[in-house]
């Protein structure tokens, strides 16, 4: 699909067809395009798990839903969750990721690149002050049993950590969309995919990607608002907003980035004949 | 662009075309792509400061560098610095303006709605005292936000679509504070340097990944996730999985660029007898 | 399915969350209200129950000193259950699903299960 009509069709799809699994190749172009985004600072700190509803146990799926992400969670048959190791940038004071982007050609000693920079300057002064800083956060997790308290991280590595998670969460949610699926970051009980899939305690995580069949039209009820853009964008620097070009705006509509904005007229009686096929309340 | 090509084609790009501009259109764009990126609850996490090489002083440019990127701020022409805005909630709580979870707007125009659980009480009376307040007396609390980072990918993605290259690289928050006024409650997420690219549009060929069975699991972490080679060859017919890099002639061209730039680097081989 | 013999939709209109779910109703369905099979339904829970559709609510959404709603987890997971054996009973997702929009008008989410 061309890339601007799948930024233009992304959606938070909430209801999914649960009768229509994904084809195998579908999700695992999904996975190869989320294998291809950057890394952030060259670790390798991303982690991908997939999980499939079917798989699980009707206890194991009712303890994973929270009060308003239970109907997303029973009808999407497929979850994908993406975590950052955080114990990847301890090993990649090693350098050799770093040796191996030299060797690539990617690194080159035009901008200061060598080995000797590697293990003199970006280790110690760059890796090792993420993880020496003593601002830290200790994680908890939820047992069966209460609370238990895990090893702690520095607010700087949690925040490369999420910036990895996002990147990916970004090409993966647009990957879906190209693979014609509905996609949705949704929330969930994280406890529950920790314990069935065993995942180490230095994995962080956000939002899952719930992905599969959309139940709802293809616009899904219309483009979701944004605010204006010279509320979040600045020229040149702060407080100098960033203003839209109508002209620009024109264009991306046309290529298909700008869609019709929600609510499409008969978003109600979509809504009301999909709570009906499913069973849901109005 | 076909997307799974744009994802293919993306580099990170670190030698930039010098005194060709980036058109203002396609820097908006890039914001326009970032914008609409998927967002918890809706609320504006993203936020970003468009700074032009060509209007700082050296000793400006010089303070945004870091050991992990330096030259790159001297031959991009655009630096996008990306931010988590860490008062975007409660900004969003307060402010009616917002089209966030707690407006309502999200129900007015029917995403969420009864039929999953939702009423305008239940965000009134529950989600925003419950869910979204908590924490807020607290103060913005740095670790980073998922949700800057999705934005920030989506408008990467939107630079290589539009023809440009682009790299991610960290950059130098209290030079940045300093030069464009950051307010204190934005924490950085990555820069994003922007120009047209230098180099050939393989830049050397697809970088290294990690091993793909250390990457993806299937409903445990013993389990490496099946990776069907028919597929990967598919992916590679369709632009995503793309020749690896060192391609054969890599070193001549950077090589050629460093001498271009009067770079380090670009001298001429010794050639031995 | 009969309705219980006790069940008066009529005599529920003038509770303050009864109001609230029509207002709540049409705010969001663009007009219109509930179906009067839906009262009938939440007329026979309560009946069932013994409570009133406002003793329901309060008993999920208690107010703090502060003035704000507390939601009370295990008050709204008991009610969940009821309201699932009273569609187990009543052999009605209708009926059933007209007591839970009552509930999520009223501020208390919730679903039902689909798959089962």
């Amino acid at each position: 699909m061309e890339f601007k009509q799948v930024v233009g069709l992304r959606r938070s799809i909430r209801f999914w067809s649960p009768w229509q699994p994904i084809e195998p190749e579908k999700l695992q172009a999904v996975l190869e395009a989320i294998h291809q985004s950057p890394r952030v600072l060259e670790v390798d700190f991303l982690r991908v798990a997939v999980l499939h509803r079917d798989q699980m146990s009707e206890e194991d799926l009712q303890a994973m839903k929270t009060p308003t992400t239970t109907t997303q969670i029973e009808l999407c048959p497929t979850y994908i969750f993406i975590y950052a190791d955080l114990d990847a940038l301890s090993e990649a004071t090693d350098g050799k990721n770093l040796d191996e982007m030299l060797e690539a050609g990617a690194l080159n000693r035009s901008h200061g690149w060598s080995s000797e920079f590697i293990r003199d300057t970006i280790v110690p002064q760059f890796y090792q002050e993420v993880l020496d800083d003593t601002d830290t956060v200790a994680m908890r997790f939820r047992t069966p049993d209460g609370m238990r308290e895990g090893p702690a991280y520095s607010r700087q590595l949690l925040a490369l950590g999420r910036t990895q998670i996002g990147i990916a969460q970004g090409v993966g949610l647009l990957a879906g969309v190209d693979q014609g699926l509905g996609v949705q970051l949704s929330g969930v009980g994280a406890d529950v995919p920790k314990r069935i899939m065993g995942i180490p305690d230095s994995w962080i995580t956000s939002s899952p990607m719930l992905i599969g069949y959309a139940a709802e039209g293809v616009e899904a009820g219309g483009q979701r608002p944004r605010e204006p853009l010279e509320q979040d964008f600045h020229d040149g620097r702060y407080g100098a907003p960033f203003e839209s070009d109508p002209d620009v705006v024109k264009r991306l509509t046309e290529d298909g980035m700008f869609q019709r904005p929600a609510p499409v007229p008969w978003r109600r009686d979509e809504l009301r004949r999909l709570a009906r096929m499913f069973g849901l309340p109005e | 662009m076909e997307f799974l090509n744009v994802i293919g084609s993306r580099r990170s790009i670190r030698y930039f075309q010098q005194g060709r501009a980036v058109e203002r259109e396609k820097i908006q764009t890039i914001l326009e792509g970032a914008r609409l990126a998927s967002r918890a609850v809706n609320v504006p996490w993203a936020k970003a400061i468009v700074a032009y090489r060509d209007r700082l002083t050296q000793d400006e440019i010089d303070s945004l560098k870091t050991p992990f990127a330096s030259v790159e701020f001297d031959l991009a022409p655009v630096y996008i610095l990306w931010y988590h805005d860490m008062d975007a909630r409660r900004v969003a709580i307060e402010s009616s303006a917002y089209p966030s979870v707690a407006s309502g707007t999200l129900q007015d125009i029917g995403a969420l709605g009864p039929p999953h659980g939702w009423s305008h009480k239940y965000v009134q009376e529950v989600v925003l005292p419950e869910v979204l307040m908590p924490g807020l007396s607290a103060g913005p609390q740095r670790g980073g936000n998922a949700d800057a980072a999705v934005a920030m990918t989506q408008g990467l993605l939107c630079a290589v679509e539009e023809g440009l290259g682009a790299c991610l690289a960290p950059f130098n928050e209290a030079g940045a504070a300093e030069v464009f006024g950051v307010p204190d409650t934005w924490e950085p997420v990555q820069a994003m340097l922007v120009g047209y690219s230098a180099e050939s549009p393989q830049a050397g060929g697809q970088r290294p990944r990690a091993d793909w069975d250390k990457t993806f699991f299937l409903g445990h972490v013993d389990k490496p996730y099946p990776r069907d080679p028919a597929v990967t060859e598919s992916m590679k017919e369709q632009g995503l999985i793309q020749e690896p890099s060192p391609i054969p002639w890599r070193s001549d061209e950077v090589r050629a660029l460093s001498r271009g730039f009067r770079l380090p680097g670009g001298e001429p081989v010794e050639e031995t007898a | 399915m009969t309705a219980s013999p006790s069940a008066d939709a009529a005599a529920l209109e003038d509770f303050r969350t009864v109001q609230q779910w029509r207002q709540s109703f049409a705010r969001f369905w663009r007009g219109g209200e509930p179906e009067p099979a839906a009262f009938e339904a939440l007329a026979r829970f309560v009946a069932v129950n013994e409570v009133t559709p406002d003793e329901i609510i309060d008993s999920v959404l208690r107010s703090k000193e502060s003035g704000d709603l507390m939601l009370r987890t295990r008050a709204r997971r008991k009610w969940m259950d009821l309201i699932q054996e009273f569609e187990d009973t009543e052999q009605s997702r209708d009926a059933a699903n007209g007591v839970r929009s009552f509930m999520i008008h009223n501020g208390v989410a919730m679903n039902p299960p689909i798959l089962r």
